[in-house]
């Protein structure tokens, strides 16, 4: 069911949300041993909150009653472990609630878990977790993508209808495009990072993924806005002008060498377009093609600052043994993983006094040649679209070069360098039937517009 | 460019991370080829741009908060003495 009806038969009694509740955490029982979508369900507590919602009077349950919503491991949720999918916070517990988990219970959705993800939002494939790896629930043998790999699985798989996940460089909307479903990642400050672990803090974004567009819409209008625990947060501008007519455009120069069924499902979705009375206008992004590796930098950069904070002492991985505390931290700090290890040291080596000009700052340069880009072409067009992958979901384990990975987000890394929102819907299948997906990148705090150009395109 | 073992070890002493010599000769190509991917961004003239966008992130006011749940905070402590945290020697 959607989550915009369950919200009304609950809020009309037609169901109740202990009803809902039962059924979602029977098929999560069933589905999740097979997908390790979740880390962990928050079975008594979500049953808990059912039953209180059910006790409010009707029509005064909230916009989200009692919708089940999965949250991603590196969203607190107060009480509750939030372990970023990595040892070192194993069995850290959340002191407070994110505002996005504020916001979605005071609508009365029920959070009933954490899902798994890339070890601290690092990864294109779900392989990063430190408790394995999600599956696609199209295909068992292959990847969810990532890092919101559990999330998009939940979701795809109807476990639950909306999952949050966090999107750096493409980890909302890779995943969903893999597994198929809906994803935005709102434009950078629309949505509260307060109680998000910071990866990169200047381009990570909270987003829903969902089934379809109406509850992607509904669920982001509930977590949106500005939040005084978060000064890159703002308020959505009033009186933004609703249009009828779009141009999109199509930024060639940046989609060369694309792989044939990827070609040919984007090409239908400008024909699609066309045939809906869209203008298609071609664009330049000049300098799209170096988002990835601005992306690479830049967060690697913020990355080594942001997880210098994990020494295992105030909380997480602890090594009893250490000899003094220099040691300790050595130690305590081997608790990460392999990847995070690699983009530590990279950004650690981005930001040496020996390459930081070379590396972070031009990186920051560049990154700011890529937002004119946007800002140019969104001048000329409502829109820019793209695919949002290169490719459909790759086998576990298929894939061990990690510049091939790193590619995976070519297509999504510009939006989060430019901090413009952007959505993936399902266009088109792949060689190996798995779901492509068709990406919208809008103007900032645009976001009405996108859904609005998305649902000319929603099931096709 | 290359990253020579050195370097590598020296690094990773910044970042604090210990590494073991199996891990170091994976590192040390694996950044290698990294490096040389992301070395593209150099191509990039950006003579134009005369600094860097300081108004990303705007500022807050410089003042403390007070956070209500500090009990979660000291029963997170890996080892504590009452309600302060207990770490290893410095020297």
């Amino acid at each position: 069911m959607k989550a915009i009806d369950i919200a009304k038969k609950v809020n009309s009694g037609e169901v109740s949300a202990l009803e809902i509740i039962t059924e979602t955490l029977t098929g999560i029982k069933e589905k999740n041993p097979s997908l390790n979508a979740f880390l962990e369900v928050f079975e008594e507590d979500a049953i808990k909150r059912a039953k209180e919602i059910d006790t409010l009077p009707q029509n005064q349950k909230g916009k989200l009653a009692g919708v089940p919503i999965a949250i991603k491991d590196n969203i607190l949720y107060e009480g509750h472990v939030c372990s970023c999918a990595s040892k070192m916070l194993a069995n850290y517990k959340a002191p407070y609630n994110a505002t996005v988990v504020q916001k979605l219970l005071k609508e009365g959705a029920i959070i009933v878990g954490r899902t798994n993800m890339d070890e601290f939002a690092m990864g294109s494939s779900n392989e990063n977790s430190a408790f394995g790896p999600v599956k696609n629930p199209l295909d068992l043998a292959r990847v969810p993508g990532g890092s919101s790999g559990g999330s998009a699985a939940a979701v795809a798989s109807g476990m639950v209808p909306v999952a949050l996940g966090s999107d750096t460089g493409g980890s909302i909307r890779q995943p969903a495009s893999f597994c198929g479903v809906v994803g935005i990642k709102p434009t950078y400050g629309s949505v509260s990072r307060y109680g998000l672990t910071a990866f990169a803090s200047s381009a990570d974004q909270i987003g829903p993924i969902t089934n379809n567009i109406e509850d992607n819409e509904l669920v982001l209008s509930v977590i949106s806005g500005e939040d005084k625990n978060d000064s890159t947060s703002k308020p959505y501008p009033k009186n933004k002008e609703e249009k009828q007519n779009f141009t999109l455009g199509v930024p060639n120069d940046f989609l060369v060498n694309l792989e044939l069924p990827t070609a040919e499902a984007f090409k239908q979705s400008i024909e699609l377009f066309k045939s809906k009375g869209v203008q298609i206008k071609e664009v330049a992004l000049p300098h799209a093609k170096f988002a990835a590796p601005c992306y690479h930098i830049l967060t690697a950069s913020e990355a080594s600052s942001n997880l210098a904070r994990f020494d295992g002492l105030r909380y997480g991985y602890n090594v009893k043994d250490a000899k003094d505390l220099e040691d300790t931290y050595l130690k305590n700090r081997s608790a990460f993983g392999p990847e995070v290890k690699r983009r530590i040291i990279l950004g650690t080596f981005s930001l040496s006094s020996a390459h930081s000009g070379d590396f972070y700052l031009q990186a920051q340069k560049v990154r700011e040649l890529i937002k004119q880009d946007f800002q140019k072409a969104l001048k000329e067009v409502d829109a820019i679209i793209m695919p949002t992958t290169p490719n459909g979901a790759f086998k576990i384990g298929e894939v061990e070069n990690i510049l091939t990975l790193y590619l995976a987000d070519l297509f999504t890394c510009p939006a989060n360098m430019a901090g413009v929102p952007a959505i993936t819907i399902p266009f088109g299948k792949d060689k190996n039937n798995m779901p492509l997906g068709l990406q919208i990148c809008g103007n900032y705090f645009d976001e009405n517009l996108l859904y609005k150009i998305a649902k000319l395109a929603e099931g096709e | 460019m290359e990253t020579n073992l050195q370097e590598l070890k020296q690094i990773a002493k910044l970042a604090k991370i210990e590494l073991s010599a199996q891990e170091e000769e994976k590192l040390i190509k694996q950044i290698a080829s990294v490096v040389n991917w992301v070395e593209e961004i150099q191509k990039v003239n950006t003579s134009a741009l005369t600094c860097v966008p300081a108004d990303f992130t705007p500022k807050r006011a410089d003042s403390p908060v007070h956070f209500e749940n500090d009990a979660a905070l000291v029963a997170a402590f890996n080892d504590k003495r009452d309600s302060l945290l207990k770490v290893k020697k410095v020297l």
